[in-house]
């Protein structure tokens, strides 16, 4: 289900230390904010290990993962063309890295040890400098500048069953967007997820919003996932206006968080 | 739920992601795309929950919370994303049941009270194999290849 629309956010940018929206306890369990670019076609498997280099003592960890978006499965005339994304691990396991071909992103996600939600104010710095390092890696290498075609922001929140929600019929209790109820002779939803998709303002970028149902591995609890990413189309490709459309796209999750959920859910997320 | 009409004129829309940041563990539990049993099980397992008595000379078929947290754990250990609905029951003492079956072949999942658990494949209702599930990449592999068994039957 796909539906498009016209989301209302603040006209003005706000401030990136400014907190648009703060609650004590937000449900959110990982944060990204990524930069797509043209794939950089020198670039090849050996390059994972030679950017680690450069951020090894901030991020001592690496994972290897098949790269994300739209890759074509097939397998390349050269092995070292292979469509893998790497992950850079900081020691918390909060904060990450994730690099592949087309996109740089930035997480930060909650572990069992370490719940306490990361501001964007506390995040966006990180994610300047990691950026920077990985321009200058791009430079020093002679794999040219990185022509950005989208940024994006994602927040992803887990509404836990027994927390949150008891049962479907507490969804519409959760979000204003769903008002629930019996439809004709069905009583008491057994299951609830949905889709929507909006345009931002002055063709800004797009946002969307998923809701679905799941487990969670770490925990092995129910929960409902609640999913908001913005992206946006920038201007070019300076870090400047790469920090711009991430503070666009923040705004926009953060204002559709609070106007997707309810009063309830604010106060019981204890809202500023 | 996957649509079945005689004339497939329907297409989905995907929805235009270009990145899937998320690395969050999660599994999605989609009754139109991934597993439409999955659901189901987790709805039959808040049933039993819910439902759950002590009933005098029959058994007390309260659920205890380890053998719920357990079986949660199996469904989202289960890769194998084609299998039918699974019926799940009380056992008396506080474990949990769920069953898969198709044609003559089942694949039960015996969880206790305390969260162990016990794996078997049946055919013709005669026990084909078993193991014990415990957490670790090995019981999700044999997990996997007992459920692989079972919809090998079709």
């Amino acid at each position: 289900m796909g539906l498009v629309g016209v989301l209302m956010v603040p006209a003005e940018r706000p401030l990136a230390t400014q907190r648009i929206v703060d609650f004590e306890r937000p449900p959110v369990a990982e944060t990204a904010l990524g930069v797509v670019f043209a794939p950089i076609s020198k670039w090849t498997a050996v390059h994972f290990g030679l950017f680690w280099e450069s951020v090894r003592s901030l991020y001592p960890v690496t994972e290897i993962k098949i790269a994300t978006g739209q890759v074509e499965l097939k397998l390349p005339s050269e092995i070292v063309d292979f469509p893998i994304r790497t992950l850079f691990v900081d020691e918390s396991g909060n904060q990450l890295l994730q690099v592949q071909r087309n996109a740089f992103i930035r997480n930060w996600r909650q572990t069992e040890q370490t719940t306490q939600y990361e501001h964007y104010e506390n995040v966006r710095p990180l994610f300047e400098r990691d950026w920077a390092i990985f321009s200058k890696f791009l430079s020093d290498e002679h794999l040219g500048a990185p022509e950005v075609v989208q940024c994006e922001v994602t927040y992803i929140n887990h509404l836990v069953r027994g927390r949150e929600w008891a049962n479907f019929e507490d969804v519409s209790r959760v979000f204003r967007v769903w008002s629930g109820g019996n439809v004709g002779s069905l009583r008491a939803s057994q299951m609830v997820s949905f889709t929507t998709a909006y345009d931002l303002p002055n063709n800004a970028g797009r946002l969307q919003v998923v809701v679905q149902p799941g487990i969670r591995k770490t925990d092995s609890k129910e929960i409902i996932q609640f999913a908001i990413t913005a992206t946006i189309k920038p201007r070019g490709s300076s870090s400047a206006e790469i920090l711009r459309s991430l503070d666009t796209g923040h705004s926009a999750v953060v204002t559709s968080f609070r106007d997707f959920t309810t009063p309830e859910m604010h106060s019981f997320w204890g809202i500023r | 739920m996957t649509p079945i009409t005689a004339t497939p004129a329907f297409e989905q829309v995907l929805s235009v992601k270009a990145v899937q940041a998320s690395t969050s563990e999660l599994v999605p539990a989609s009754l139109s795309d991934t597993a439409p049993w999955l659901y189901s099980a987790l709805s039959q397992l808040h049933d039993l929950q819910r439902a759950g008595r002590d009933v005098p000379e029959v058994g007390d078929l309260r659920i205890a919370e380890t053998a719920s947290t357990q079986i949660r754990t199996i469904l989202s250990l289960i890769s194998v994303r084609t299998l039918p609905t699974p019926i799940l029951y009380p056992i008396s003492g506080g474990g949990v049941g769920m069953k898969w079956s198709v044609g003559n072949r089942e694949v039960e999942f015996t969880t206790f009270a305390s969260g162990n658990t016990i794996a078997a494949e049946l055919e013709n209702a005669q026990l084909v194999d078993d193991c014990e599930f415990a957490e670790n990449s090995k019981a999700q592999t044999d997990l996997n290849s007992y459920l692989g068994w079972l919809v090998n039957a079709r």
